[in-house]
């Protein structure tokens, strides 16, 4: 085996691989997100491995220069999955808002309930801690 | 319980819901002009201030939530609603911090809703003439929201981000669930008229603020008109899910 790019790409991409499965393994990274990026390290392991795999691709879609193919596909990718991220970060953030509110519902029962059973004096759930 | 013969409030249990963010100010003045009707209870949402707002309003004798962090106007004000409904509140109310709203028309606000005419009545200061002067670009992005909702709607209105309003126990519910987080007032009008409840407009006095600062700055205006109607039209688009 040559010392060459495909070499490098497959040996990098594997790499990526381990790395990926490491995080899910430390429980750094959920199952579930952990898929997507397994296909592509899969995928880019496939094309560094099979040496025109990427040269057949690219003239069946008419494409001249195969490295463009690479570079619209790394694209395409990235913002179909920023978008993924956005769906997920606004998703966080009604639960967050939710969360917040529900928390401030209930110390105020809390404190209600305080006063009643000790006539004001605020026993043990000290609100105001600073976190 | 505390209630007092009253014709309009007698049992009914009626929330004033006043978000509050950096108001000490104006506070204790707001707290006690509703504090004047009997039978009507006082809530302020501290939507985490960085200022005094949270004990002012207690010792001024209100009910206070204070978020863990600052949520934004709709999210401040969806707690209310979300109290209202866990406390079985019948009628909630919307009222400012600022002082820009006077508690002594929270009567007529309350009234239509409290005798069932409507879901929910809007305190708008443009349906007469009255003392209140806005700023030319704020006028501006009143009438464009005005001709969009009515629009929409099929209702005229005129004030459609005033945020004095008053509601009954069923939107209460409703908001509890589906409350805009950002520039809500607008967005909640179209959400409440799509899903078949009733609004009525009734004039109302303002005050220019007391003290502090206006959230609306130019830039964020721009933002706030783009997105609330961004907003509007994507209710259009959505299913009906007052079930949701």
């Amino acid at each position: 085996m040559k010392l060459d790019i495909f070499f490098f790409s497959a040996l990098f991409s594997f790499l990526f691989l381990v790395v990926v499965l490491e995080f899910v393994r430390s429980k750094r990274l959920k199952e579930q997100y952990s898929l997507l990026w397994i296909f592509i390290s899969a995928l880019m392991i496939i094309f560094a491995l099979w040496r025109d795999l990427l040269e057949r691709v690219a003239s069946w879609l008419g494409i001249v220069y195969a490295p463009s193919l690479l570079f619209i596909a790394g694209i395409l990718f990235s913002f179909a999955l920023i978008l993924h991220y956005s769906v997920i970060i606004s998703k966080l953030h009604t639960q967050n808002v939710r969360l917040a509110q529900e928390l401030g519902i209930l110390n105020k029962k809390i404190e209600d309930l305080n006063k009643r059973l000790n006539g004001g004096k605020m026993v043990e759930n000290d609100t105001a801690d600073p976190v | 319980m505390k209630y007092q013969d009253n014709a309009v409030t007698k049992n009914k249990k009626i929330l004033v819901i006043i978000p509050a963010y950096n108001e000490e100010r104006s506070l204790p003045g707001v707290i006690a002009g509703v504090r004047k009707f009997p039978g009507i209870d006082v809530l302020v949402v501290n939507d985490g201030s960085r200022d005094a707002t949270s004990a002012v309003a207690m010792k001024a004798g209100a009910n206070v939530i204070d978020l863990p962090f600052n949520l934004g106007i709709g999210g401040a004000v969806q707690t209310g609603y979300l109290y209202a409904f866990k406390n079985g509140y019948a009628v909630a109310v919307q009222v400012d911090a600022d002082g820009q709203h006077n508690p002594e028309e929270l009567l007529k606000i309350i009234t239509p809703v409290l005798r069932g005419e409507v879901d929910m009545v809007l305190g708008s200061r443009f349906v007469e003439t009255t003392s209140y002067k806005a700023s030319f670009a704020r006028r501006m992005g009143i009438l464009v929201f005005s001709a969009v909702v009515s629009l929409i709607t099929g209702q005229t209105f005129k004030d459609t981000t005033s945020g004095y309003r008053a509601v009954n126990r069923r939107v209460i519910e409703f908001f509890a669930d589906n409350y805009p987080t950002d520039y809500p007032e607008v967005e909640a009008l179209v959400l409440l008229k799509k899903n078949g409840f009733t609004i009525k407009e009734i004039p109302v006095t303002m005050a220019p603020r007391e003290h502090g600062e206006s959230s609306i700055t130019p830039l964020r205006s721009i933002y706030y008109m783009v997105k609330v109607l961004l907003a509007v039209f994507m209710n259009l688009l959505r299913a009906h899910k007052k079930e949701a």
